[in-house]
């Protein structure tokens, strides 16, 4: 940690200094700002969307309530409980579970311009995929595993919705969220020596969900 | 002419999304905002007292209902 790149120690001091709230927003487990169209289709009533609930109440009495009702915009997610994967930090025990919809944030796009983390899931593929929040350690993925790399240039909102901790440690190179659209068997772990899963739940996931991973790597 | 509570759009779910996309990326309190501006213009629109009295009751009561259930689950 002492040799922590003066890049990451600025997106360190970026996130400390920006989000004050962000201590206060984990330890209640809701996550700051997540606008109702930041997530990924079918993920749940956001939190904080009157107009979603009041289209709920008012389709106890009224027709038109119930016309408006969007079943797959409405549902929320099956989530797993996180006791099946014993937490390996405070931070990661904030952050969204296994089978929970993966909130959209916004991030800087290659060119200059600005993308969604949406975005860049669909175009890494619809493989296993690690987010990465660059915390001064290079990332090395194993084979056949996409990366989507968040640094401090992608602003502060990804990094908050993610619970991501600038410098969470020493040997642990990243803390990682997955989407997979394959049935879970943790061979990307199993199969690649160099790295060492701490922690994986082996649920088998949705389409477009979060599963938390945190790697170690080999020395 | 009473308040007319059955579905009057073509496609409701889009009616939804619009307003809902409206919300996108405000605070709650520019949110409240414009709720507030936007029940006075199709207050205006509709132009009948007795069908926004109506309105309001409707609202209103469902908060009741909500606020009395939540009082039974404690």
């Amino acid at each position: 940690m002492e040799t922590r790149p003066r890049a990451a120690a600025e997106f360190a001091g970026s996130v400390a200094r920006d989000l004050p709230h962000r201590t206060q927003c984990c330890r209640r487990r809701k996550y700051p700002g997540i606008d109702p169209l930041d997530r990924f289709y079918g993920a749940g009533i956001p939190p904080g969307s009157a107009v979603a609930k009041a289209v709920l109440s008012l389709a106890k009495e009224t027709e038109f309530g119930k016309r408006m009702i969007n079943g797959g915009r409405l549902s929320v997610p099956s989530t797993y409980d996180t006791r099946s994967r014993p937490p390996i930090t405070e931070a990661c025990a904030a952050a969204r579970g296994p089978g929970a919809s993966m909130p959209d944030a916004p991030l800087a796009a290659d060119a200059g311009g600005s993308t969604f983390l949406t975005e860049a899931f669909i175009r890494a593929g619809t493989r296993f995929t690690l987010l990465e929040f660059i915390n001064g350690v290079a990332v090395d993925p194993p084979d056949g595993v996409g990366v989507i790399r968040i640094g401090a240039h992608d602003g502060d909102l990804v990094g908050a919705r993610y619970d991501a901790e600038p410098g969470t440690g020493l040997s642990v190179a990243a803390r990682w969220l997955c989407r997979r659209s394959f049935p879970a068997t943790d061979s990307c772990c199993a199969q690649t020596p160099r790295w060492r899963a701490l922690s994986a739940s082996t649920e088998v996931f949705d389409h477009g969900t979060v599963d938390q991973f945190e790697f170690c790597q080999a020395r | 002419m009473a308040l007319s509570t059955s579905s009057n759009f073509a496609k409701p779910d889009d009616a939804f999304r619009a307003v809902v996309e409206a919300h996108r990326g405000l605070s709650d309190e520019q949110s409240a905002d414009l709720d507030a501006a936007l029940v006075l213009i199709l207050a205006n629109h509709i132009g009948d007292l007795d069908v926004l009295r109506e309105a309001i009751e409707l609202a209103k009561r469902r908060m009741l209902d909500a606020s009395q259930q939540q009082q039974q689950q404690q």
